[in-house]
């Protein structure tokens, strides 16, 4: 806990005060003055302390909106393709590593090795341009871009998330529209990152089968089945479910590039225009959100392992009963 | 009943031939006792015997193992998976690796009984369950049954572990039982607990008990006969008695001369010259002559298969052949 | 005990699987070629990768140009191969230093525990938080842009990963009966750390230190497609994507070219990476051997003269 107040605190303080030489560059004395950069250093960090729990970022010098609202209406469009592109890196990573892990030297394992190897040494950008380029283009059976059809009638924001409010009002071709723009941005964050997950569980799951446990649990005479589900299975899945806490992560901050390949409104594409405008007001509090969502994410992973795995809560309690 | 079985074992170095020609004939309520060192290839015949070699890397090569009249290399292995639990039993040698760390022992006791339920089609309820559970912990002699079942496997001391195991398997009331090393590094108190609850298991139930040790005072303790294993291979088998009275192989002789005696005046203990051999190296003829005081030509070039003596001792040493 | 023996089986080993030799290879012709390159410049190129030839500019792959031209007339093929000493160069300066860094740190605190140990492993914690983004920032912030500016603020955030790999096999190792012995007899303090403890972990970290210049080669490519830190000119695999990202439809090669070599590279990495893995895993070795054809052969089982043997009770 306590580290995650450390590097929560004192994350954001490096960008901060980088703005600060980078802004002080500027000739705009007014906007300094407005930031309190000509302040020294503690008061500075005093003000940015004081803004951001009280969620209040300051305005964006490019739109003149307050930044907080933008983040806001960024947010949710970015969580729906980031938790449909979870899903789905899960469900297939976990799959074809469990597929590989259990034939093990056949042919079949190669062949996934080869997949998922291929899967996380693509760039997220060339995965975008195949993409878009193969199903959008040459084959138009999906929108190259943007989050649902313009054309439409507007649905009204219930959750922020385009999916799910259509989908309370009943509004059905919304829905549709924005099921049909989300499949390739998700197909191209989730293919980009599944492969680790596959090797984790192929790794854990060879380090688990031929076990000694495992030979028991054969011993007794329980099923084959019942022995991949409850023993090998549940086993190596411990290792698996931590990493996808901490994929969560990555695919955070993948939206930045993905998301700006497909126009899709989010905070990634959002970020990606305030670096190349340089606009640092904003930038920060980005940064601060995505690291908060990194954290998050760690932090999950932690404690998800502690959950499954009952040697690691119980550190101090290793002593026999009798 | 194990006939002529021919193992192999792929390592980094190769083929490497963990058992040769090892045969055995086991009466049903039996123990035998399996006593060799490390190396020895013990384990592997145990784990032969209920079908848990995994495939690659061993290989069998020759041989068969017949149990209850099936011929259980032939089967297939859904038809092999019947055979045990209810069938054939086996503990193992680690305790902490033989347990699934993450299930309480109540929840993997529990799985026992499920088997046990299955294959006798009998209707248990949830609280004979767990009386189930609770009395045979207590017959395993272990306090506060119920503590320990609510505890997880690395919570529990080596020995709690160990009878945690055999109440695994006893509990789906096999035919034969398989017990790997289970009284290795544990304290001799509790050690002795374990060997006589076996007795009492045997002596009760009429289970067939195959006892792995490569401690030759624990096998003595219990069992009926015993195989003497050394490089793969039985050096010599016979009725416990006459074995300890009157150990004919050499390597049998230089294990009963290494146990000490008590503290009476003695001089010191002979220790076996030499190693265990490396399997991967083994000398040629008889395997243990590098190590024999008796040792002669011909054990070095001729490998002695097990030859009878008159008064039907079966050991594998060119020495009976001259009685 | 020390593994050295090992290490002629384990050239075997990696060779003996078909795709971990095939990215040894990948990985030596592109490590030839940017070497090459970084000697010989444009000698070893059809064009020159940074002239500008705006009357050549956008000219779809043919004979003369395999992978066309850039919007700037350069051909891009050229470019590529100027492009490998910086996305391989970059990479593995970025891992060296880390693990230089994390093997230090990680075996202060590995070894010498206690306090040491706590103070590196929240540290550590610290920058683990980090996410690229920061890490982004930063360059194009403080530093400024340039290629060793980048460099040094990879490694600002890369080194974590190393010290956990480092300490905990540190921890494995140090706990072993040797290293027990050696300090029994008194061995120096550098003869434990250096012949007893690293030559055991540096497997593990080899291991992960190839398969993290793929995964740092596909950062810095990132940051060159974002237009980050790294010059706009400079040939970089990224950076030639990302100057044609809005382009896409008319000119998809430009892209494409590049894009797929950097998938290449990280490919040949990674399958060296992965086979250096298995190599390294004592309990799987087994099973690659298994396959081989020597050991068909020996499968005969010696004859032997038994007495026949009346089975009685059987079970």
């Amino acid at each position: 806990m306590i580290i995650f107040f450390i590097s929560h605190v004192l994350s954001p303080n490096p960008a901060h005060l980088w703005a600060g030489p980078r802004a002080k560059a500027s000739t705009v004395i007014a906007v300094a003055a407005r930031y309190h950069l000509n302040d020294p250093l503690y008061s500075q960090f005093y003000y940015f302390l004081r803004d951001l729990l009280t969620g209040n970022f300051g305005i964006d010098p490019l739109s003149g909106q307050p930044i907080v609202s933008e983040i806001l209406f960024y947010l949710p469009n970015t969580l729906e393709l980031v938790l449909v592109s979870f899903v789905v890196l899960i469900l297939v990573g976990i799959g074809l590593g469990y597929l590989s892990g259990m034939r093990f030297s056949t042919s079949a394992d190669s062949v996934i090795r080869v997949i998922y190897v291929v899967s996380w040494s693509t760039p997220m950008y060339l995965g975008a341009i195949i993409a878009i380029l193969v199903f959008a283009t040459y084959i138009p059976i999906f929108p190259s871009g943007g989050m649902y059809s313009l054309s439409l009638s507007p649905v009204q924001t219930i959750t922020g998330i385009y999916l799910l409010d259509s989908l309370l009002q009943l509004n059905i071709p919304a829905f549709l529209s924005g099921l049909k723009h989300l499949v390739l941005p998700a197909a191209v964050l989730a293919f980009v990152n599944f492969g680790l997950i596959s090797r984790a569980v192929r790794s854990s799951i060879l380090n688990v089968r031929w076990s000694t446990h495992v030979k028991t649990a054969r011993a007794k005479g329980l099923s084959e089945n019942e022995v991949k589900r409850k023993h090998i299975l549940r086993n190596a899945l411990i290792d698996a479910t931590s990493l996808s806490a901490v994929m969560f992560g990555w695919l955070l901050t993948g939206t930045v590039v993905v998301e700006e390949m497909f126009a899709w409104p989010g905070l990634g594409q959002f970020a990606y225009q305030a670096i190349y405008a340089n606009d640092y007001p904003v930038l920060i509090p980005i940064v601060v959100v995505f690291t908060l969502g990194v954290i998050i994410a760690n932090f999950a992973a932690d404690v998800t392992y502690s959950l499954l795995d009952p040697r690691i809560a119980m550190g101090a309690q290793s002593g026999a009963v009798a | 009943m194990v006939d002529g079985l021919t193992q192999d074992f792929a390592t980094i170095d190769g083929r490497v031939r963990v058992l040769e020609h090892v045969s055995m004939q086991i009466q049903k309520g039996e123990i035998v006792g399996v006593v060799g060192e490390s190396g020895s290839g013990k384990t592997t015949l145990g784990l032969a015997v209920i079908g848990l070699l995994d495939s690659p890397p061993a290989d069998i090569i020759s041989g068969s193992i017949v149990f209850e009249g099936n011929d259980m290399l032939k089967l297939d292995p859904v038809e092999l998976s019947r055979f045990r639990g209810p069938g054939i039993g086996m503990v193992f040698q680690e305790s902490l690796a033989a347990l699934n760390p993450v299930y309480k022992t109540e929840t993997q006791l529990r799985e026992s009984i499920e088997v046990l339920r299955k294959a006798q089609k009998l209707d248990i309820t949830e609280g004979a369950e767990r009386n189930m559970m609770i009395e045979i912990l207590k017959d395993l002699r272990l306090d506060k049954p119920e503590v320990v079942l609510k505890k997880y496997p690395h919570e529990l001391s080596g020995g709690m572990r160990q009878r945690i195991s055999i109440a695994m398997a006893i509990v789906e009331k096999p035919r034969l039982l398989i017990l790997d090393e289970v009284t290795t590094g544990l304290d001799v108190y509790v050690q002795n607990r374990i060997l006589t609850m076996l007795r009492e298991l045997n002596q009760r139930t009429r289970t067939t008990m195959i006892l792995i040790t490569h401690d030759l005072t624990v096998a003595s303790q219990i069992c009926d006969r015993l195989y003497v294993m050394y490089a793969g291979r039985v050096m010599e088998e016979g009725r416990t008695e006459d074995i300890v009275n009157a150990p004919i192989h050499p390597y049998t002789q230089k294990l009963m001369a290494a146990i000490p005696q008590g503290f009476i005046e003695a001089p010191p203990l002979p220790a076996p010259t030499g190693e265990a051999p490396d399997l991967r190296s083994l000398p040629t003829g008889c395997k243990f002559h590098p190590r024999c005081p008796f040792v002669m030509e011909r054990c070095k070039e001729n490998e002695p298969p097990i030859l009878e003596t008159s008064d039907g001792r079966r050991v594998s040493c060119w020495l009976v052949e001259k009685k | 005990m020390l593994k050295v023996a090992q290490s002629l089986k384990f050239r075997q080993l990696i060779l003996s699987n078909a795709l971990s030799t095939l990215g040894l290879v990948i990985v030596i012709i592109s490590v030839a070629l940017s070497v090459l390159f970084a000697l010989f410049g444009r000698g070893i190129t059809p064009y020159d990768p940074y002239a500008l030839n705006l009357q050549q500019s956008n000219l779809p792959p043919s004979i003369s140009h395999f992978f066309g031209t850039d919007f700037q007339g350069r051909d891009i093929f050229s470019r590529v191969i100027a492009a490998l000493p910086i996305d391989l160069g970059l990479p593995i300066a970025i891992v060296l230093l880390s693990s230089l860094l994390g093997i230090f740190l990680g075996m202060a605190a590995g070894y010498l525990g206690g306090a040491v140990d706590e103070v590196v492993m929240r540290v550590t914690d610290l920058f683990l938080a980090f996410p690229t983004i920061i890490m982004v920032l930063a360059v194009a912030a403080t530093l400024g842009s340039g290629l060793a500016n980048a460099t040094l603020s990879f490694v600002f955030v890369w080194w974590p990963p190393y010290v956990r790999l480092v300490r905990g096999g540190v921890l494995e190792v140090a706990a072993e009966d040797f290293i027990a012995i050696s300090k029994a007899l008194n061995s120096s303090f550098y003869h434990i750390i250096v012949k007893g403890i690293l030559p055991n972990i540096i497997p593990s970290v080899l291991t992960y230190a190839t398969l993290d210049v793929g995964t740092a080669l596909l950062e810095v490519s990132i940051l060159g497609f974002l237009g980050v830190g790294i010059p706009p000119g400079t040939p970089e695999l990224g950076v030639m994507v990302g100057s044609i990202s809005y382009n896409l439809y008319n000119y998809p090669w430009q892209a494409l070219f590049p894009a797929f070599i950097t998938m290449i590279l990280v490919v040949g990495f990674s399958f060296l990476g992965e086979g250096t893995r298995e190599a390294s895993d004592v309990k799987v070795r087994p099973y690659i051997l298994f396959k081989g054809k020597a050991f068909k052969d020996k499968a005969k089982v010696p004859q032997k003269e038994r007495l026949p043997v009346t089975p009685q009770g059987v079970i």
